[in-house]
């Protein structure tokens, strides 16, 4: 059952049904899985990976409903009893949770099997979600506080998900029933959260980029009391099977092909899947949110000598250099400027005139556009996510990543609680629990804001790595050049801290007119979706949470060039037509109307 | 998924023979009936992935199958220095679902529909390309007020229920099967003087090849299609289309056609050389040949594939050899 964590992070499916179509990221110059993005017309009940999530699923709740069946008649009574037991209850909550988080109402399946079934028909959300909840208290009740392994299952990791169903349960998707359980559900909610946070088990790791140092397979930043569950993935090739962890893959940039560079172990394999969009730069303080400096990469070294660019008479500081190389293996060879419009610093000659390759984000005199169209980025050159490098792999081209996946973080606890409190209008509580992440968030005084780590620095370790040769990767960023400030080793604690709710209601940075957000409820509800991307950017949940929310239409329109997601029919997946043409209603296939009815609507 | 339903699967077969030698043997041959039936047919299905599974063994249901198989050798020439003589085989078959386990309902996740071959296609199915003209404009407007986006250059699959909606319940059919009707292989050899010559031709006939349709989409390397541009108002490809990586959504409806294909397999040329050199060389026999395997394809409902394969690439040899006996 532990595999089936995995396979949240093994392949495209991972951050197709997550982090596509929607505010913080876009298609980069890889199209390759972009109808989940677009939500064009090869996004259907025939797409394959709307089978596979499906597929998966059931396939671990058949081995949780086996455990659930065959733990009490073999194991007898005792600790191993419960903590087995718990295990196959979490798993199936899991993953039922993980379905009807994408398709909604599905057929709940309690018993293994062992002849042909085919008689299915899909519960409501309402009874998937009793079922997650009882499974997920079940888990909760039987699991250990303290993990034999790591990586096991705890009670926490229970608690967590049970807080997450009951949030999920109140949200504006499921308005029409949950009328009668909202208010219960968000107490429960926060009282499972609170279980988590006041465990003793539990704390947030002292600095963010902690969480991304990744400087060895298994190491100290895999360790952190901040996480509560992540997927075990390792260097062992006996248990990684078909994928590894490929989420190393998908968020970087192409540096490769710039001259002077060339693709390294430390910068990772580019498949540009991901491209950061506007909102997801924008909705950062950059200034004093540590996070965005520490969650995005904007610098690299060249490695590559022999192909540096030549300085022209055209850009040339001084005559004399002309023909000479602008810069040499190890010096600063690729910057992304996050600046914002209104920027007089740069033109398209100015930035030639500089040694290293530069882009950035907004020009002199070009007005802001939150759907790009500015600057130099391009498909293939954006400010990439940086959280999942790993360099710790075997090669260059390895695609088995190595880094264990993060399922649940303190931090989302922390937000699960504060958008409960909120959504109970207790802003003063909810004020409490996000302060515990702005505050982490900021930077501390004495802290170094050019410094930068992210897992590229595991090369460092990897005896497959070449140390001995240039790398790519750089522990600096661009924080002074982009926010265009003076060296300043202050703390940012007030910056970030939230002195009153009116910091949420009257703020200005929030993009409330973009998203149509008028009323107090729905300004708090976009803060704390803005606030879960500076904590979660990328972290595969988004998708989710704004479907959940029905703010996916709005946020994915305003902030998203190609995503065009249709109120009536993309807060849920298409069921796969697989399942539909299988199954069976009184030993006849379905109807062809029977089938349309049991799709989810206008799919 | 381990199916304790399981049970034995049984076959009734009737065959019926005849052998014949005729006019002072120079036609002799074969003729073979057949026709078998079976029930609890074991097969690997499809099922719902709700149990944990997404295929089993099962007793599927029963199926017929019946047959010619038709051999014929014959010397057509025979004089002193020049022979000719050929081989024939025919071969014809039916295989049908005549029932599945589920009494006599089709099974679409499996592909099995009673009457039909036990491999089909089933998919949409392409009609032409939408074109730029009026008419095309006004029908098109009809679907995209139910939610497509048809354009000019798009594949146009025929709307089976008539609503102006194109959906994978209602639009779907039996598009072909993949097992030939018919099949022959032709063998004729011809002998003049020490000279020797043999040609193999073999050939399949009445079915369908799954392949050809292209994404278009202008990242990987792919044959060259007549593809519709405004300049060029096709009906046999869409319009490319760099932003959609998985190509036009019906793509898959371009995919079948008649794969009904003739084919020389083996090409041999020999000559032996004669008495009066073999002796002088004090050799029993002395042979020089030359063969050619797969030299091409004689007929071809396809153009860009091997039929007989399936795919774009196969074996062509060329073998030149001498023969010595000593």
């Amino acid at each position: 059952m532990y595999q089936s964590l995995k396979f949240h992070f093994n392949y495209e499916w991972a951050y197709a049904t997550t982090n596509y179509g929607v505010d913080e990221f876009a298609v980069g110059g890889d199209r390759t899985m972009q109808m989940w993005n677009s939500y064009d017309a090869n996004l259907n009940s025939l797409t394959g990976d709307v089978a596979t999530i499906w597929n998966n699923m059931y396939g671990n709740i058949n081995s949780a409903n086996i455990v659930i069946k065959n733990v009490p008649l073999y194991y007898g009574e005792g600790t191993n009893r419960s903590t087995r037991l718990g295990e196959g209850y979490f798993m199936r909550g899991f993953d039922y949770f993980k379905l009807v988080r994408q398709y909604g109402g599905v057929p709940l399946k309690l018993e293994p099997s062992t002849t042909v079934e085919l008689e299915f028909t899909r519960n409501s959300a309402k009874g998937v979600y009793d079922m997650i909840i009882s499974d997920l208290t079940q888990a909760y009740e039987l699991l250990p506080a303290v993990p034999a392994q790591t990586g096991r299952i705890t009670k926490w990791a229970a608690a967590h998900f049970l807080a997450k169903a009951y949030l999920f349960r109140a949200s504006e998707l499921y308005s029409e029933w949950n009328g009668a359980t909202r208010q219960a559900d968000l107490e429960k909610a926060i009282e499972y959260a609170n279980l988590v946070i006041n465990s003793g088990a539990h704390s947030l790791a002292p600095n963010y980029s902690d969480l991304w140092n990744y400087t060895t397979v298994d190491g100290p930043s895999e360790r952190l009391p901040e996480i509560i569950l992540s997927a075990q993935f390792s260097n062992n090739t006996s248990t990684q099977g078909r994928y590894g962890n490929q989420l190393h893959l998908h968020y970087p940039s192409v540096y490769q092909n710039l001259p002077g560079m060339q693709r390294d172990i430390a910068g990772g394999r580019e498949f540009q899947r991901l491209r950061s969009t506007d909102y997801a730069l924008v909705v950062f303080d950059r200034v004093n949110d540590s996070r965005f400096w520490k969650s995005f990469k904007t610098r690299y070294l060249s490695n590559n000598s022999n192909g540096a660019p030549t300085w022209t008479a055209e850009n040339a500081p001084s005559p004399d250099l002309v023909g000479k190389r602008k810069f040499t293996g190890g010096e600063e060879s690729i910057l992304y400027i996050v600046n914002d419009a209104g920027d007089t610093r740069y033109t398209p000659t100015s930035i030639m005139k500089r040694a290293p390759h530069m882009f950035v984000r907004y020009f002199s005199g070009e007005a802001e556009n939150m759907l790009g169209g500015h600057g130099n980025f391009q498909a293939s050159r954006y400010v990439a996510l940086s959280k999942f490098a790993d360099s710790s792999r075997i090669s260059v081209a390895s695609q088995f990543g190595q880094r264990d996946g993060i399922l649940a973080r303190l931090a989302e606890t922390y937000l699960i609680a504060a958008e409960a409190y909120g959504r109970l209008k207790q802003y003063d509580q909810a004020l409490n629990y996000i302060n515990k992440v702005c505050d982490r968030a900021a930077y501390k005084a004495g802290e170094n804001r050019s410094t930068y780590v992210d897992g590229g620095i595991s090369y460092k370790n990897n005896p497959a790595a070449n140390t001995a040769a240039f790398s790519s990767y750089s522990d600096k960023n661009t924080y002074y050049e982009s926010n265009n400030i003076e060296v300043t080793t202050e703390s940012t604690l007030s910056d970030m801290h939230l002195n009153s709710i009116s910091d949420i209601f009257s703020a200005k940075d929030q993009f409330y007119d973009k998203v149509g957000a008028t009323t107090e409820e729905s300004k708090f509800i976009h803060f704390i979706l803005n606030e879960r991307s500076r904590e979660l950017m990328g972290e595969l949940m988004r998708w989710e949470d704004l479907a959940r929310t029905k703010t996916l239409v709005s946020r994915a329109t305003a902030f998203n060039d190609e995503a065009k997601p249709l109120p009536d029919k993309h807060y849920l997946r298409p069921i796969p037509q697989t399942f539909l043409d299988a199954i069976q209603k009184d030993g006849r296939p379905l109807t062809n109307e029977e089938k349309q009815q049991m799709q989810n609507p206008n799919w | 998924m381990a199916n304790l339903d399981l049970g034995w699967e049984h076959t009734t077969q009737w065959n019926l023979g005849v052998d014949f030698v005729l006019f002072n043997r120079k036609l002799s041959g074969s003729v073979d009936l057949y026709t078998s039936r079976t029930t609890d047919l074991l097969l690997r299905r499809s099922i719902p992935s709700i149990v944990g599974y997404v295929t089993t063994w099962d007793n599927i249901g029963a199926t017929s199958n019946k047959g010619i198989d038709l051999t014929l050798n014959s010397t057509n020439v025979q004089t002193r220095d020049f022979e000719w003589a050929s081989t024939l085989n025919f071969s014809t078959n039916r295989d049908r679902i005549t029932s599945l386990a589920n009494g006599t309902n089709d099974d679409l996740a499996n592909l099995w529909f009673i009457g039909q071959r036990l491999a089909v296609y089933y998919d949409y199915v392409k009609d032409r390309i939408w074109q730029n003209t009026t008419e095309d404009l006004a029908e098109m407007e009809k679907f995209n007020a139910n939610g497509h986006k048809f354009r000019p250059g798009d594949i146009k699959v025929t709307d089976l229920n008539g609503d102006y909606r194109i959906d994978a319940n209602n639009d779907r059919q039996i598009i072909g099967h993949s097992s030939p009707k018919w099949t022959f292989g032709f063998n004729n050899t011809f002998t003049y003087k020490n000279w020797d010559l043999a040609v193999f031709v073999f050939g399949r006939f009445g079915f369908t090849v799954a392949a050809g349709s292209e994404a278009l989409q202008g990242r990987f390397a792919q044959r060259v299609v007549n593809y519709w541009s405004p300049e060029n108002p096709t009906n046999e490809y869409p319009s490319p289309n760099y932003n959609s990586a998985a190509g036009d959504p019906f793509r898959s409806a371009m995919n079948y056609q008649d794969g009904s294909f003739v084919k020389i397999r083996n090409l041999s040329l020999g000559y032996n050389l004669p008495a009066s050199v073999t002796n002088k060389l004090h050799r029993s026999n002395c042979r020089v040949y030359a063969q050619m395997q797969n030299p091409g394809l004689v007929y071809s409902g396809v153009s860009w594939l091997d039929p007989d394969l399936g795919g774009s690439t196969f074996n062509r040899g060329v073998v030149v050899g001498l023969n010595v006996g000593f």
